[in-house]
């Protein structure tokens, strides 16, 4: 059995010693190579020092709150007799704050061999899993199994379980168990504690019930709805709109658009030509807000929501919307779409939108008040195009006639966009669509 | 070098972000950052020294404990947050307070950095640092005041507690302080400064280019802030625990 020494570490240049904030082991642990010793802040730096070597600490020489000059020996551990030979010897003492990952990689074999004699029931369970001895030790004192120790995720390096979540796993599942005692008056942590977290009332929940997690993309749809809701002032004004014009056009080329560009024509190409023509417009709606500023947008780059499998929802940006013409559109459109579907949107195809499109007409819903796609400032509702009765004028007179229609919703932000700011524009879209010529 | 412009004002997220980019990444990063209003205390403090607890409430201010060293300070929107993370086997912190010092003289200022790498004009104080150093790879982050509620700033760091005189906490060393904004010879606004920032960091190295959070990343980050960061445990009872463990 040999001895190894810790030393307090230089940290950066022109620091010359470290004041000891915290042990997080004590005389008689057993610790593996890697796992933190203590933690150190000196001139503001902070820092948790990682053993160099596996072992069992039989010293501490300096206390929390003391300030020790770098290269003093602070702890003292005796090495394992496997693993010894190296330790006291060659290494240097950048080697002793920095390990390499090499050197750690090789040592954690050997080290999982050992203790497969040690514990082979907790070990063999999952051969990936890998647990330091203090950790093993603390389960088996508090008869946690091996199929919880598998379960706990740990927080150490490399996603290890460290001793402090097998601590806190423990703690927590004593006080499952056995109840709080409860506190007679709350006290000013509490109270500020209440502020920090948002007031939530249980949900009445039957056995029945099934509670699921929310996958990545819907936690992040969550928060940014809230935060859209929370930042912009909603309004949404309606239009409706006769299309028969463009529905005929649809008809008239939609065999040969597919002959020729290989992709169906639907309306989308046009409704979003229109929108962007109306952009160029109105640049008083291509703009975000940043607190008191209002910023207007160079360029006009439009989302188009696309509904995912599992009901999720991306939107795919189409830059530079107002260079692109009716193929030019369909394309993008096209094959945005098809990669949102198949997860292969890189990032900057979803990013930089200045302003967004929702289809709701796709799934036969007429109108409709969407949400804002921040830090966009208006966001446009297409809806179901269907036949109806409508009054028209001609020469000889009003007439009834069938015709095809549709509403257009826009929901813009009231900090910047006032009604008739708002409501010339979603009517400049909806005049362009009904005179639709190409 | 990769440039994140994080664009979350939670200060839970922003601090898991520092840790995560810090542990799980080795490239070398520049983060620019705002936060809600807040305080951000040090690492290795005692919280209810360090705080306004009326103030706190009634503002209802996030407090948030750092995984950087250093004393408590004010945050609201109008003041920036950048980051630098650098794997190296020799760290030096000084060359980032110039660094930021560069970034000042390209809109006018002229800071003098103090000995504890903060830096000042007229001697009020503009921007403080802390850093951490974790396995081989550091992190220096300092604030800039901008057009910060110096009136907020001063009440919120005002607690009645007396001071432990427990060695093993930090506490923090009170400066006064000003705006960049009230120093500068052209009006610039937050948002002019921070394109500013970036392109000084993004022409200022080579090889830089622009980093965003990818899904992983953010479900990462936002695992450690509900785990960690978010925590009363970690904000609140840090010390208080280390010393349970130690009995």
């Amino acid at each position: 059995m040999s001895r190894f020494e810790i030393k307090m570490p230089k940290l950066a240049e022109s620091i010359t010693e470290g004041k000891i904030t915290s042990w997080s082991v004590q005389v008689g642990d057993v610790i593996n190579e890697d796992d933190i010793l203590f933690e150190v802040e000196t001139a503001k730096v902070s820092s948790e020092i990682p053993s160099p070597v596996a072992g069992k600490v039989i010293e501490i020489l300096y206390k929390e709150g003391d300030t020790v000059p770098i290269g003093t020996v602070v702890a003292i551990i005796e090495l394992d007799g496997e693993t010894s030979g190296e330790g006291t010897s060659g290494i240097t003492e950048e080697k002793e704050a920095i390990p390499s990952a090499e050197v750690v990689v090789q040592k954690e074999q050997d080290l999982t061999t050992s203790l497969d004699e040690q514990t082979p029931k907790l070990v063999k369970e999952d051969e990936e899993k890998w647990f330091s001895p203090i950790v093993l030790q603390l389960a088996k004192g508090a008869s946690i199994t091996s199929d919880e120790l598998n379960s706990i995720e740990g927080t150490g390096y490399k996603g290890r379980v460290s001793k402090t979540d097998i601590t806190n796993y423990i703690s927590r599942k004593e006080k499952g168990i056995r109840p709080q005692p409860i506190s007679s008056a709350p006290t000013a942590k509490e109270e500020v504690q209440k502020t920090e977290k948002a007031i939530t009332t249980p949900l009445p929940q039957s056995a029945e019930d099934t509670i699921l997690s929310m996958d990545t993309i819907r936690s992040i749809t969550a928060e940014r709805m809230v935060e859209s809701v929370q930042t912009s002032a909603h309004v949404t004004t309606i239009v409706e709109i006769d299309v028969t014009k463009l529905v005929k056009w649809r008809t008239k080329n939609k065999d040969s658009f597919m002959t020729r560009e290989g992709i169906p024509l639907t309306y989308m190409p046009a409704i979003v030509e229109a929108t962007a023509k109306a952009l160029v417009e109105f640049p008083e709606v291509n703009a975000s807000v940043n607190g008191k500023q209002i910023i207007r947008k160079k360029d006009i780059n439009i989302g188009i929501a696309v509904a995912l499998d599992g009901w999720n929802l991306i939107v795919p940006v189409i830059r530079n919307a107002d260079r692109l013409n009716i193929s030019g559109l369909a394309q993008a459109i096209h094959s945005l779409a098809d990669k949102a579907r198949t997860k292969k949107l890189k990032l900057d195809e979803m990013q930089g939108g200045t302003f967004t499109i929702t289809n709701f007409g796709s799934f036969k819903n007429i109108m409709g008040t969407p949400i804002i796609n921040q830090p966009e400032v208006a966001i446009l509702g297409v809806g179901y195009i269907e036949k109806k009765p409508a009054v028209i004028s001609t020469e000889d007179g009003d007439v009834i006639a069938i015709r095809h229609k549709m509403y257009l919703s826009l929901s813009y932000d009231h900090r910047i966009i006032d009604g008739a700011l708002g409501g010339a524009f979603v009517r400049r879209i909806g005049d362009l669509l009904e005179n639709w010529q190409i | 070098m990769l440039f994140i412009n994080n664009t979350s004002i939670s200060p839970y997220f922003n601090l898991s972000a520092e840790e995560y980019l810090l542990k799980y990444m080795n490239e070398d990063i520049i983060m620019l950052w705002q936060n809600e209003p807040s305080i951000i205390i040090g690492k290795n403090q005692h919280l209810e020294s360090e705080i306004n607890e009326e103030f706190v409430k009634e503002k209802r201010l996030k407090v948030v404990r750092r995984l950087s060293g250093g004393g408590a300070v004010y945050h609201d929107l109008g003041n920036l947050n950048i980051t630098f993370f650098q794997s190296s086997k020799e760290i030096d912190f000084m060359k980032y307070t110039k660094k930021i010092q560069e970034l000042l003289n390209t809109i006018g200022v002229n800071a003098i950095a103090d000995h504890r790498q903060g830096l000042t004009i007229n001697g009020l104080k503009i921007s403080g640092s802390a850093q951490c150093i974790h396995r081989g790879r550091a992190i220096f982050h300092a604030t800039l005041l901008f057009e910060s509620n110096l009136d907020n700033l001063n009440v919120a760091l005002q607690s009645s507690e007396r001071s432990l005189t427990d060695e093993k906490y930090v506490k923090s060393i009170r400066s006064s302080v000003t705006n960049i904004k009230d120093n500068i010879p052209v009006p610039l606004s937050i948002s002019e400064f921070k394109i500013i920032i970036k392109e000084f960091f993004l022409n200022n190295n080579n090889l830089s280019s622009i980093y965003t959070f990818t899904n992983s990343d953010r479900a990462a980050i936002e695992k450690l802030a509900n785990e960690k960061y978010s925590t009363i445990d970690w904000n609140f009872h840090k010390n208080n625990k280390i010393c349970l463990d130690l009995k």
